[in-house]
Parts: structure tokens; sequence; C-alpha cells
């Protein structure tokens, strides 16, 4: 009965979208506010449907409902109800659902916010939305159908993988395909200013805070992720290059480059066709992405079952592709008669460059991704390309990248003037300076850090100085003190301060990122009872092995007492986990974190004669816990940027 | 010049869609080895009750090495 109202909200569903898809091309050109009207109930009703078979699902999952093949495959009887609830997107056809769902719950609020606005685009953005939205439910009806029957039913459900039963699994998933599915909102709009022909910067400023919002969601998936491979996974790392990572992260840089670079085009008219491109490709790398989870064309630890949903996903990722370069190369008549650059020294040059930067860390990373492919088409064997590679390539982009994020935000535009640039940068250049020698003196003494955490703290220093100059005006203005000199500067230009905010975030991501990544230790050893182990100023001593049976699995935890110097940390336990339905044992590491650095524990084995001996692996890796404090601040600023709490509107256009 | 951007276009993704596509005619979790019809390297392995094992004394028989999880 579940499975049957599902599967049926979902075909109708997409008969409704379909019906969207077609109908704007077919409809002569006046009667577009017809369409509207159509298109926007054409937009509840798959809301209601879909909405409807998520609910289902769920049901089905919370109630193991095991005549449908998804549940038994995603629950069992023991599985607690948080995790029943997640297993909605546990696996791919349930994923797939979700991300239909989150699709139309944006186009509803799109729908309904543009109402009575934008009355020539809007029928194509409900058109574009209709599109994507009948290829997820159409995938959804007949390709890969989470309301498939089982039978006979059987007794009890298989489960989750038990990797995926972690707090994260609550928000990692929905944060990314949030992030994903954001990025559709620009692109429809774009889409919509193409067809109309309308190419002003209409289109940019009304999608605005939804690039934002997606872009927040696209970070936000991608740190959670990071902290729970470093959380769960036992390995004491936080990013692989796996390309399915990759996949995931190669979004967030053209969305990156499209939030800088639109600041250009509202400001000066540049870059139009470069903004369109920028988003086409943003969006594109989000089906790109599902269709590299799904289609098993690479091998990947986050790979799913391959099947003939790669094959589908490639067919509309060529549609997608093709259809939006086709219209932006068929337009590209009006796009022309921009102004140029003034000067090489002015923001709109930073912020070229670092678009140029972001779309070079995209390219190598995708070129890495991939190369697996390109070397068995070419050359008929299979090289693929790991770790060394992207850190080697990537981290000189990035640290460019820094470098900008110091020098865009102050610099003027069009041209810089000498004593513009003295002004925003003498004093907090020097103290970068002052600081590297600093960092010199101390021992840091290689060149790559020392140059990362010297242009980190110059980004710092351009932040703090710039809002300490103007927290000065503020007071002489109006003799505000400094948190009312923030909450004033915050609420008149919304937009800057929550871009700083955001920017110190980044910074405190890379730094936790840097200092990992260069000043880690790590050691292994067995270990008899009462023996111990050093790792830089840590003495870690084994106190014993416990074995208990738990619900799910055997669980075998190591005790071991942790000193730092004289400090007595206390016991930290590893364990290992024992699953009847999995054949190797599965880590639980454990980590002590300070602001400076966290120790890391992983029980790699055990005796399992006598249980007086345990395999032990130490990370010491600094820094790592500014990379969670980043994520925080990422959050404050973005809610700086996105919360309408301005003083008094004053237009869509805020000043700078 | 619409025809002409168009072409480029199409010049451009095309053969990054047909890369995709070769690689459904490929098994990505198939690697060669290098090791196959080359000498197994010779070894020693302790053995639960205390004694040991070297491959050179199963000369003759086939050899089967099973490499399990503890």
């Amino acid at each position: 009965m579940t499975a049957t109202i599902g599967h049926s909200s979902i075909l109708l569903a997409f008969v409704i979208a379909l019906a969207g898809s077609v109908i704007p091309i077919l409809v002569p050109r006046g009667a577009n506010e017809r369409y509207v009207t159509f298109a926007r109930w054409g937009i509840l009703g798959q809301f209601i449907l879909v909405f409807l078979a998520g609910s289902a699902l769920i049901y089905g999952l919370v109630m193991t409902d095991f005549s449908i093949r998804y549940v038994v495959f995603n629950t069992t009887r023991a599985t607690p109800i948080y995790y029943r609830i997640t297993g909605l997107w546990g696996a791919l056809e349930g994923s797939l659902l979700l991300w239909e769902w989150i699709l139309i719950i944006f186009s509803g609020i799109v729908a309904w916010v543009y109402r009575d606005r934008h009355r020539e685009m809007m029928p194509w953005v409900l058109m574009v939305f209709c599109i994507i939205s009948a290829f997820f439910l159409g995938v959804i009806a007949f390709v890969s159908n989470p309301f498939e029957i089982v039978s006979p039913v059987p007794p009890d459900g298989r489960g989750l993988n038990p990797l995926l039963e972690d707090a994260n699994m609550m928000s990692h998933p929905p944060l990314l395909y949030t992030g994903f599915v954001g990025l559709a909102v620009p692109y429809a709009f774009a889409m919509a200013a193409l067809i109309v022909g309308k190419l002003d910067d209409a289109w940019i400023v009304t999608t605005r805070r939804w690039t934002i919002t997606a872009w927040f969601f696209l970070t936000m998936g991608n740190l959670v992720g990071a902290y729970w491979s470093y959380h769960v996974l036992g390995w004491g790392g936080y990013w692989a290059w796996d390309p399915v990572e990759n996949a995931a992260f190669m979004p967030w840089l053209p969305a990156t480059a499209f939030l800088h670079s639109v600041q250009v085009q509202e400001r000066r008219g540049m870059l139009k066709v470069w903004n369109l491109s920028l988003i086409i490709i943003a969006f594109g790398l989000t089906i790109f992405g599902t269709f590299l989870t799904r289609s098993g064309i690479l091998s990947s630890i986050h790979a799913f079952s391959s099947g003939p949903v790669g094959i589908v996903f490639l067919c509309f990722l060529a549609f997608v592709l093709l259809c939006s370069f086709g219209l932006l190369a068929y337009r590209s008549e009006h796009l022309k008669g921009q102004p140029e650059l003034d000067s090489m020294v002015s923001r709109e040059s930073a912020f070229l460059l670092n678009n140029i930067v972001l779309v070079s860390a995209l390219f190598t990373i995708f070129l890495g991704t991939i190369f697996p492919l390109i070397s068995e088409a070419v050359a008929g064997v299979q090289v693929s390309v790991g770790a060394p590679y992207f850190n080697s390539v990537t981290v000189p982009l990035f640290l460019l990248l820094v470098f900008l994020m110091g020098v865009g935000p102050m610099i003027a535009w069009r041209k810089a003037s000498w004593d513009n640039l003295k002004r925003n940068f003498l004093w907090p250049a020097a103290g970068s300076l002052i600081f590297a020698l600093g960092l010199f003196v101390w021992t840091v003494r290689d060149f790559w850090p020392l140059l990362g955490f010297t242009l980190l703290a110059f980004v710092a220093f351009t932040i703090l100085y710039d809002t300490a100059l103007a927290l000065r005006a503020r007071r002489r203005i109006a003799g505000e003190g400094i948190v009312s000199g923030l909450i004033t500067l915050a609420r008149r230009n919304q937009r800057r301060y929550g871009g700083l905010v955001v920017h110190l975030g980044v910074v405190l991501i890379i730094l936790g990122i840097a200092g990992s990544m260069t000043y880690s230790r790590e050691r292994e050893a067995t270990l008899a009872l009462k023996d111990h182990l050093t790792v830089g100023p840590y003495l870690i001593q084994f106190e014993g092995l416990k074995e208990s049976r738990q619900p799910t699995h055997n669980l075998v935890q190591g005790s071991f007492r942790v000193f730092r110097g004289t400090q007595d940390l206390g016991i930290l336990s590893p364990a290992l986990k024992f699953f009847p339905s999995q054949q190797s044992p599965i880590g639980r590491a454990v980590y002590q974190s300070s602001l400076s650095e966290d120790i890391y524990l992983i029980l790699s084995g055990f005796s399992e004669l006598d249980k007086n001996q345990a395999t032990l692996k130490v990370l010491v890796r600094p820094l790592v816990v500014w990379m969670w404090v980043g994520g925080f601040i990422i959050l404050l600023g973005t809610l700086v940027s996105i919360l309408p709490f301005r003083e008094k509107d004053r237009g869509s256009k805020m000043e700078d | 010049m619409a025809w002409r951007r168009l072409i480029i276009t199409l010049a451009v993704i095309a053969p990054v869609l047909w890369l995709l596509a070769f690689g459904f005619q490929r098994d990505a979790r198939h690697i060669n080895s290098p090791l196959i019809a080359k000498q197994a390297a010779p070894f020693t392995v302790t053995l639960f009750d205390g004694g040991k094992l070297s491959l050179s004394e199963l000369r003759g028989k086939a050899v089967f090495l099973n490499f399990w999880s503890s």
C-alpha cells in the first residue's frame, strides 16, 4: 500500500513535470501569463506529490515495511528510529528522491517568492525547474525505483552500512544535496535570461541570496563530510582526493568564482559570458558528481552499485551542457560591447585573477579525477593519480587565492591609487612580515608552511585593520563603541561585512589544513600490557583490552592512558567493531582536541589469543580544530550577509 | 558568428562526454597485476603453535593465500 502510494505519486508528478517542460515551447508568445499560472499550479502539484512519496518512503522505513526492497536494504528491526529516517538517503534510490524533494521545495519557494515579479523570465525559470524535476522523477519512476516490491517479505532487513550509523549521516548528505540543488536556482534564472534575451544583470541581482545560500550549503556539506571522515573513518585524515570527494568539491570552485565575478558584472557590466559559463559549469558539475558516484566508471570508496543510472545521468549531463552552451553561443552577439579593464591594479582585476585561479584549480582537479579514463583511452593502461598530484598542484594555487582574499576586498574599483594601496595594505603587510619573522625565529623554517601562515596572517590583518579603521570612523561620526559600531557597519553593508566574516572562516579552515598537512606526526607500535609509546610530547601507555556485546556488533576496546609531559590526560579507548554482516572490522578512532593540536588514537589490531597485546597507531595533528571553528564562522558570516535586517530597504543595489 | 561559437563549444564538450561514455566500456576495479606469471617471492611465517612454514616446503603444490582482515 505504502509502495503503491509512493510510486503512483512519483508517476503523476512525472507527468506534470513533463507537461511543464514542454508547454512553454508550444504556447504562443502572448500566452505567457496563462502558462505561469499553470506552471505555478504544476510546481505546487509536484510539491505535494513528491512530499507524499517522500513521506511514504520514510513511513515505510520507520514502520520497517519489509515488502519494500529499499527498506530491506536500509534498515533492520533493531535500527534506532533516527537511522531509519536517515535511511532515506542511505542508498541510491532514496537519495535521488531526497534530491528531487529538495529541488521541488526550492522550485516552490522560487515560484511563490517571485509570483509578481520577473513576468518575462518566470515562465522559463519554472520550465527549467520542470525539466530538471522531470529528469529526476523519470529516473526515480523508471530506472531506480525506491518503491520496488520484494516478495516473499523477508523477516528482517539487512540494515545500513555500519559506517553510515553516525550523527553526521543526518547532516552531511542533506547539506550537500541542498548545496547542489541550490545552484539550480541561479542556473534556472541564467537560462531564462538567455532564452528571453534579457541579458542585463537582473538575473544576477535576483539570485544573489540564493547563490550565497547554495554556496553556504555546499561549503558545509564538504566540511561536515571532512569532519565525518576525520571523526568516524579512523584513518586520521579528513580529505583523500577520492573521486567522489572531488565530485562534491568541484562545484564549489566555480560557485565561489561566480560569487565574486558577479560583483564585477554588477559594478562594471563586465564578464557577462564568463558568469553565464560559470553557473552552467557549476550546475553541470552537480550532475557530473552524481554521474560519477552512481556510474561506477571510476574506482572509489564511495562508489555505489553501477547500473543504468550512470548512462541516464550522462545523457542528462550531455543535454544540459549542449543546450546551455548552445544557447549561450546563440546569444553571444548580444553579450558584446563590455567595458575593458581600466587598470591591472584594481578590484576587478583581483577578482578576475581569483576567478582564473579557481577555474585552474577546477581544471587540475577535474583532470586528476578523470585521469584513469584519459590514460586508458589514450595509452590503454590505467594510471590513477593520488594525493601527491593533487596536493602539489593545488597548494600553490590555493595560496595565491589566499593572497587575493586579502587584496580583493580592500583594493579600489577601476584603478587603485597609491594612496589607496598605502592606506589599506601598508600596515597589514608590515604586520604579516613581522609575524613571518616571528614564526621563522620560533620554529617554522620550511618555505611552504612559512608562506602559508604568513599569507593567512596577511588576510586576517587586512580584515581586522579595515574594520578597525571603519570603527574609528563610526566613533568619530556617531560616537559609537566597538559593539554598536560593528552592528551599524554590518547592517549598513551586510554583503561586505558578511563576506569578510566568511573570509575569516576560510582563513581558519586553511589554517587547520596547513597545520595538519605540514606538521603532523605519527607512530605505530605493538604494545604489551603497561608498555608505552612516545610521540612528540605525548606518552601513551597500554592499560588493557575489553570485549563487549553490543546490539548490532561485538566491540573490542583498548584502554590507553595518555600523558602530555607530566600532565595526565586520562584514558582514551579506541576500538574495533565486528559486525556480523561485514568481512572486516570497523575501527572507532578516538581523539582529544585542543586549540593547538589533536591527539588521535587508532586501534589497528590486537592479539586474539590472550588479549595482552595491542597494535596502536598514534597521530598528532596540529591545528585541526580550527577547521571546525572556521565552519561556524562561515555560518555566522553567511547569516550576516543574507538575513534581511538592513536598517531600511535601499533598493536591490547595495553599495559597497 | 553564432555558428562558429557553437562549433567551438561542441568541440570542447563532445570529447569530454565521449571520454565519460568510454568509461562504461571498462571495469574500474580491474587492474592488471604486474606479478602475474612471475615467480612468487619466498617467505616464512610463524604458525599459531609456534612452528615455522616456508613457501619452499610447499614446492610442487598449489598454494592459496588468503589475506584476511585481522
